[in-house]
This record gives structure tokens, C-alpha cells and sequence, in this order.
């Protein structure tokens, strides 16, 4: 029988400040984390706010902040934190341990710099570019901090890839390949340049986030990054270590259809696949954290994804995006949303979707609408869906106490 | 106001056929965007257009989603773009 894999340490740096309980208290209490984009540095921007991260990241890692870009010093703090929790740092070095960390556009600020000293006709730029950029910077960090010898890669599935990571990892504890994998995603892509990348898409929103409401006009970007360690029961047992959750569920499936557009037949069936490889029927669902963006089309194929895989179960089911506090953090979404639904399951308390003012009749469901409350249930989901049509479902459950 | 509303009306003509690079002829006010092939990308590269020209930055809204035929687009962009100019600071 594959064994069980249980989360024992969860770590996160987002718009709400360092800490998982940071982004937890934020999300429950519908907090939103925005900041004004400054305006020397993003003079010709036309969305003017972001969900940006304010402490001084070299400041709180110090000198292992060095050689490192933004994005895989996010990594490294969150999974700091992780590891601390899981008191795990003694058992991670060697060849049973995996790293594995989601990147969308890796090193962005580097390139950023790159290319602007590089137009200004700069011979001296930065001599560590390459190893900065490189999405796997951030998994490579980590696994030089801890001695990680094992597999070790980066996911780069777009706004998936923490999600697929932590679904790898735990599908590597349950072969058996490795006893325990650090996992999840890390994202700093607010450049000027990037920025207007994400401007001619026409998916961000020029005022508020408001996921699943009637007048919702697209997502806001943010930064972060999230990290869990996942072992398997076993391993976690032997070092008298409780489990935060099971993770239980992990389910993928892609459109193969258009780049963009999302189709909820395979939204669906990341979900159902999720479901059925946690032994879980859809009525033992009790809340689940959306990928909700708060672009027209996610929430609208989003919503018939879920009306698909749950039928008259949905009727009941508090469905949350929590993204208009945090931002949509690309790679890293999937692992912070994860650590808001574990918390959310270990609190019994559903958080709510912020700045919703009506219902889209295409999007009929219990969006937890501008306040949170307390819930009882033993499972729970998280959603993440990317550009190029790839969808992940991720299931955890209580762990007794 | 209404003269002013033709100019727009005209350029958001000329700036659709040619960032979309629909076939003029066929520009007729029921015609679907289905049947003149303008996707997604087209309409984004149209937005773009439409910044370049007015500068007046659109995003993705859910009327713009309910868009059928061609005369309804031109509809809507024409009523952004002169809300777009009325709302623009004094430079």
C-alpha cells in the first residue's frame, strides 16, 4: 500500500508579510495586502497596484540572500520556516529527500536588470545572471541550505506549477522514491517590463479583484512564496511528529485545447481525479479554495467545473478564492492557497471572497461571500489552473489531534 | 458631439481591419467576429491599438465578453473610447 503523506511544515511570504499565520490571518479576516505601484519605477504603467511583499527580504535572510534573485530568496525564507516547523532540518540531508519548487518566470528581476543595463550599452552587468535566472535557482538553493542530494527540479506549469509540485512530491513519497520532499512555489515577476506583458492580456483589473462577482474585471497580480514539507506517515511517526493535514488528493488534467481560454470539462476532471485518488467521494468535500481569479472566463468555466464534479453537493459547499487579499502569485499560488485551505481546515473556518457585490448567474454557488465563518469539515480542496490549459486539484484532510 | 462620436467610429473601423486583418468588404454590422476568424489575440492587439491611438487603457470586462457581431463591438469601443476621452486629465 503507498504510503500516507502527511504535511508537517508549512512556510510562506506573500503581501501579508512574512509567515504562514501572517497570510492566514489576512485571508480569514478578508484583509487585503495591495500596494500602490511606486511611480518612479513604474512610470508608464496602467494598472497602478499590486499585492507586493514590504519587508526587506535581504534583511531577513541575511547573508544567504546573496547570488540569489528575488523570487528564490522568497523560496528560501518560506521553506525556512517550513523546515523550522517540521523540526525537519536534521533529517533532510541525503538521498531520500526531494526538492521540488514551481517557477513561472524564474529570475525576473535579474533579466529585468539584464537587459536595462544591457540597452543603456552597460559593458559591467551582473556576472551571476544566468544562475539567478534559471527557474531551478530556487529548488537549488534549498536543497544547498539542507543538503538535499535527491531529486531536485523545478515545475514551470505557469500559475500550476506549485500545485503540480506539491502533487510530484507527494506521488514520490508514495513510491517510495523518496521518505520526505520539500515542496511548493515561489514568484516575483512585478517588473515594469512584465508588468506590461500582463497589461496587453487585458486580464488584470484596473480597480478591484472581486473573483465570481457579477462585475468582476480581472486579477491582480502579487508575489510570494509558499513552501510545505510533506513525509510520508511513517517517517513522520518515527520522529514524533503529528501531521498538520493529509495530503491526500492530487488530481491534473490539461485542455490540449486553446492557449488561453480555459475549458472546464478538464478543470473537471483535474478535480474528479483528485477526488477519486484521495478515496474520496464529492459530499466528503466541505470547502474549497478557488483558483478564482476574477477574470470573466476563469470564474465562469471555473464555476461549471465545479457544478460538474460536485452536482447538488455544490448547492452546500463554501467555495472561497482568497486571491483579492493576496494576489495571484503565478507559480506560488497553488502552495500559499494550500496553506490557506490547511489552515482554513484546521481552524474550521471558511475564509471569504472579498470585494464580491453581486452574483453572476454563471457563477451560482456559496462564494463565502465578503465574510468569513466558521465550518465544520473533514476535506478540503485547493484549485490552481494555468495558461497553456493545465489544471491540478490538490486534497487534504484532518489529521486527528 | 454626434460628428465627433463618426471620427471615433471611423478609426475603430480602419484600426480593426487593420490589426485583425479582416477583409473590409465583409465588415458588415451583423456580421459574428466568429465569422470574420477575429479571436482573442485580435481583440488584444486592437486594445493595443486603441492605447496607441487615444491612449485609453481597456481591460477585459464582461460586456466585452458578451460581444457577438461586428456592429456591437464598434458600439462598445466607440462608447469606451469617447467615456475614455471625457475622463482624461487636461495634459
Amino acid at each position: 500500500m503507498a504510503a500516507r503523506v502527511a504535511i508537517t511544515g508549512m512556510g510562506a511570504i506573500s503581501a501579508a508579510g512574512n509567515g504562514a499565520q501572517a497570510l492566514w490571518r489576512a485571508a480569514r479576516d478578508g484583509s487585503p495586502c495591495i500596494s500602490q505601484l511606486d511611480e518612479t519605477r513604474f512610470p508608464r504603467a496602467r494598472i497602478k497596484h499590486a499585492a507586493l511583499i514590504r519587508e526587506d527580504i535581504t534583511q531577513l535572510l541575511g547573508d544567504a540572500a546573496t547570488k540569489l534573485d528575488r523570487f528564490a530568496q522568497l523560496a528560501l525564507l518560506a521553506a525556512r520556516e517550513a523546515v523550522e516547523q517540521a523540526d525537519a532540518e536534521a533529517r533532510l540531508a541525503g538521498m531520500k529527500t526531494a526538492v521540488i519548487v514551481g517557477s513561472g518566470l524564474g529570475g525576473a528581476e535579474t533579466i529585468n536588470r539584464l537587459t536595462d543595463a544591457h540597452s543603456a550599452g552597460e559593458v559591467r552587468v551582473d556576472p551571476l545572471t544566468v544562475p539567478k535566472v534559471m527557474a531551478s535557482a530556487a529548488a537549488s538553493a534549498i536543497a544547498t541550505r539542507y543538503g538535499v542530494h535527491g531529486p531536485v527540479f523545478c515545475i514551470s506549469s505557469a500559475c500550476a506549477s506549485g500545485s503540480q509540485a506539491v502533487g510530484i512530491g507527494m506521488q514520490m513519497i508514495r513510491s517510495g522514491a523518496v521518505d520526505r520532499a520539500i515542496v511548493g512555489g515561489s514568484e516575483a515577476l512585478i517588473t515594469p517590463a512584465v508588468l506590461r506583458g500582463w497589461e496587453v492580456m487585458r486580464v488584470l483589473t484596473p480597480d478591484r479583484n472581486r473573483p465570481f462577482s457579477a462585475d468582476r474585471n480581472g486579477m491582480m497580480l502579487g508575489e510570494g512564496a509558499g513552501i510545505v514539507v510533506l513525509e510520508s506517515a511513517a517517517h513522520a511517526e518515527a520522529q514524533g511528529k503529528r501531521p498538520i493535514a493529509w495530503l491526500s488528493g492530487y488530481g491534473t488534467a490539461c485542455d490540449a485545447g486553446d492557449l488561453l481560454k480555459p475549458d472546464a470539462q478538464w478543470a473537471a476532471e483535474a478535480m474528479k481525479r483528485a477526488l477519486s485518488d484521495a478515496a474520496l467521494k464529492p459530499a466528503d468535500v466541505g470547502y474549497v479554495n478557488a483558483h478564482g481569479t476574477g477574470t470573466v472566463l476563469n470564474d465562469v468555466a471555473e464555476a461549471a467545473a465545479l457544478g460538474d464534479t460536485f452536482g447538488d453537493h455544490l448547492d452546500g459547499l463554501p467555495v472561497s478564492s482568497t486571491k483579492p487579499v493576496h494576489g495571484h502569485t503565478i507559480a506560488a499560488a497553488g502552495a500559499i492557497e494550500l496553506i490557506i485551505t490547511v489552515n482554513a481546515l484546521r481552524e474550521q473556518f471558511v475564509p471569504p471572497t472579498i470585494n464580491w457585490t453581486a452574483e453572476d448567474p454563471r457563477c451560482r454557488m456559496d462564494v463565502v461571500a465578503n465574510t468569513g465563518r466558521p465550518h465544520g469539515f473533514s476535506a478540503a480542496m485547493s484549485n490552481s489552473f494555468a495558461f497553456g490549459g493545465i489544471n491540478t486539484s490538490l486534497l487534504v484532510e484532518m489529521a486527528a489531534e | 458631439m454626434a460628428d465627433e462620436n463618426a471620427g471615433i467610429r471611423e478609426t475603430l473601423r480602419a484600426l480593426i481591419v487593420k490589426e485583425s486583418f479582416v477583409d473590409e468588404s465583409k465588415l458588415v454590422e451583423d456580421a459574428t467576429l466568429e465569422s470574420l476568424s477575429i479571436d482573442s489575440l485580435d481583440m488584444s492587439m486592437i486594445m493595443m491599438a486603441i492605447e496607441e491611438k487615444f491612449d485609453i487603457y481597456l481591460s477585459v470586462d464582461t460586456e466585452l465578453d458578451g460581444i457577438v457581431t461586428f456592429g456591437e463591438l464598434v458600439a462598445l469601443l466607440e462608447k469606451k473610447v469617447s467615456q475614455g476621452i471625457a475622463e482624461q486629465p487636461a495634459k
